[in-house]
């Protein structure tokens, strides 16, 4: 299993230094709406041993001396661009005027996160295959205070909105993937999750009535955004590219285009319950490819579990623990219908150590169904 | 006969008035392994492959004399405000008036449709005078959309669209660091501007490396004028000042972040990237 091998590499090459924070792999899944699971490249914390899409959320201060320790086992080299964040040459994270991280190296991007706002991250690799492979991320600078900048509106909570897109037919085989001009992307992502991923509870945006929320908005697509924004949440516009806007402006629709963001305060209504649309439109033609909706609603509301959205207790496969809630009834499958356990996970741990290499279906006592898959 | 009778002609009014002259020049694009039928404006009546950039000074009027050596009419224009269209009939010189025009950085070019496919247009740069000056006159370019324009055949619009080049200043990376208007070359601390305009058919999007910019002017994004921004969508058409305050040293990419935009025919690195390049 991946994560046993990574934990004696990370235990040998960090013996004398401080841990490594982030990895990256390249032989992880991202499992879309409908389960199928789809190969990613990517990052992921090394306590956690499993690489995510995007990578993980990065949160400094304002102010802070940040020392993003990077290790890369997998077979190709990678890099840490902090996009945005208008560090120095030496921790631009450019292979041709930075530095490659080997198979096999660490290394750390030292800078000092002196201006709030929120940032990406990504690989400049090969950039055009390494982002649609999924090597991307959100960094988020924020002030103890809770306003957005010195002087600026404060809030109460941040909602990172990562949008992005990805070609099947690339993620399948990246090696083949050439001529790259002719990506096209055929899924579209908030935060990874699409269609009826964004359903799930865990990714609707709540929030007690009074409560001013910073909606984090970036792409790392390949298309153009158009985001509409309900008059009910009071949308105002105050940041983009991490510097204050001038003139904050009232938004009932934004564009972002691919490496932008904006922070967009809002207060929504008491008691609402809705979405914002976001369409992805193609760079070159101008074709609407997709839409996605991101549910907000007040707290107070209940969820309506019954609309028969699956859960999703296993996102990535780089790990011999899959963690479900606990004290469950499951049943477990193997691709040719054959049950491989059955039993209560009291802790809702569910070990596949020494499982066989394919795809898993599990089926909890309560009805709802997901997928996984055990690789080498 | 005629035409050298007419360029004579353009000659002698140049000298008394001290206009600029243009000449619209069919020629070949050679992108990689790739050659396309192309249009240039020029500043000069043999073919270098590179539009011109045209400076003026701001609120005056002025106007520019056009050679079109091309075979065809082709219809000229600007995207400043007001801007009206001149037809260039074929083989002929014609005098066009620009309008009092504010600072700021515009586009010329070719709107007919083998004139805008072929790629015949660049920077008009307004009320520069002292500053440290850059340009980028973006576009992308689709080698069977431009056989057909060339042919004098029509454009489907309504299929997809996927252009395999993609140039700053007429060049694609690595070409792009031996023009010294793509490679913005200057000491710590100097202050220098970009003209930055799209030829193309669909927006460029450009994210710079180590440094936000400032937007000074934009034809289409004027709500944006005085936002600090590492990341500047520039739309179809659309023309824009930025100002560039080089408080690092180092190498730093500047590149189109629409990532299909960093490929030559599909090879990657390539397209549109130059560099920022801060001496001591």
């Amino acid at each position: 299993m991946i994560v046993l091998a990574w934990g004696l590499l990370a235990s040998n090459a960090w013996s004398q230094m401080p841990p490594p924070q982030l990895f990256s792999e390249m032989d992880g899944f991202h499992f879309l709406a409908d389960g199928t699971p789809l190969p990613i490249w990517g990052y992921g914390w090394v306590a956690d041993g499993y690489i995510t899409l995007p990578g993980p959320l990065l949160t400094y201060t304002e102010g802070e001396q940040v020392d993003l320790n990077f290790t890369n086992p997998s077979p190709e080299s990678h890099t840490i661009h902090l996009h945005g964040l208008d560090v120095d040459q030496a921790n631009d994270g450019v292979p041709t005027t930075s530095f490659f991280v080997v198979t096999g190296q660490s290394t750390t991007y030292s800078f000092i996160a002196d201006r709030p706002g929120t940032f990406l991250y990504h690989c400049h690799v090969t950039t055009t295959l390494h982002l649609t492979m999924g090597m991307y991320g959100m960094i988020l600078v924020t002030r103890p205070d809770m306003t957005l900048f010195e002087g600026g509106p404060s809030y109460t909570e941040d909602v990172p909105l990562l949008f992005s897109d990805l070609e099947i037919a690339t993620n399948l085989d990246p090696v083949g993937s050439f001529p790259f001009h002719t990506i096209r992307p055929d899924v579209f992502m908030v935060n990874g999750r699409a269609d009826n991923q964004l359903e799930l509870a865990s990714q609707i945006v709540s929030y007690e009535p009074g409560q001013t929320l910073a909606l984090r908005l970036g792409s790392m697509a390949y298309s153009r955004m158009m985001c509409a924004f309900p008059p009910e949440l009071h949308a105002v516009c105050h940041m983009s590219d991490g510097r204050a806007i001038p003139e904050p402006f009232e938004v009932d629709s934004l564009e972002i285009y691919p490496g932008e963001r904006f922070t967009v305060l809002i207060t929504p209504d008491a008691g609402w319950d809705g979405s914002i649309e976001a369409d992805y439109w193609n760079m070159a033609d101008g074709f609407v490819e997709d839409t996605q909706f991101i549910r907000i609603r007040d707290a107070a509301l209940d969820i309506d579990e019954s609309t028969g959205t699956p859960w999703s207790g296993y996102p990535n496969p780089a790990q011999s623990i899959i963690q479900y809630p606990p004290a469950l009834d499951v049943t477990v499958w193997d691709a040719w219908g054959r049950e491989v356990f059955h039993g209560d996970l009291l802790d809702g741990q569910l070990h596949v150590s020494g499982w066989s290499v394919g795809t898993y279906v599990v089926r909890a006592s309560d009805g709802p169904t997901s997928r996984f898959v055990v690789v080498d | 006969m005629k035409r050298i009778l007419i360029f004579f002609g353009v000659c002698s009014t140049l000298a008394m008035n001290g206009q600029d002259t243009l000449w619209i020049l069919p020629g070949t694009m050679i992108q990689g392994l790739d050659t396309m039928p192309a249009l240039r404006s020029e500043v000069q009546p043999t073919w270098t492959g590179f539009n011109a950039v045209i400076d003026r000074s701001a609120n005056t009027s002025n106007s520019i004399v056009i050679f079109n050596t091309d075979t065809i009419e082709h219809t000229w224009s600007t995207n400043a405000p007001d801007a009206t269209m001149t037809s260039l009939p074929a083989e002929m010189a014609t005098e066009v008036i620009l309008p009092n025009l504010p600072q700021g950085s515009y586009r010329y070019s070719l709107i007919d449709e083998p004139g805008k496919v072929l790629g015949a247009g660049g920077l008009l740069r307004i009320g520069w005078t002292d500053e440290t000056m850059f340009y980028w006159n973006l576009s992308e370019w689709q080698p069977s959309m431009m056989e057909l324009a060339g042919a004098g055949e029509a454009i489907d619009w309504t299929l997809p669209y996927v252009p395999r080049h993609f140039t700053i200043n007429e060049r694609a990376y690595p070409s792009t660091a031996d023009d010294p208007n793509a490679l913005v070359a200057v000491h710590l601390n100097d202050t220098c501007f970009i003209s930055i305009s799209n030829l193309g058919h669909m927006t460029h999007v450009l994210h710079f490396h180590g440094f936000h910019v400032d937007i000074i002017t934009s034809t289409d994004h004027p709500e944006r004028v005085g936002w600090n921004k590492d990341t500047v969508p520039i739309r179809k058409g659309e023309s824009m000042t930025v100002r560039l305050v080089a408080y690092q040293e180092g190498m730093y990419p500047v590149h189109n972040h629409n990532l299909i935009a960093v490929t030559n025919a599909g090879f990657y690195p390539g397209g549109m990237i130059t560099t920022i390049h801060v001496m001591p």
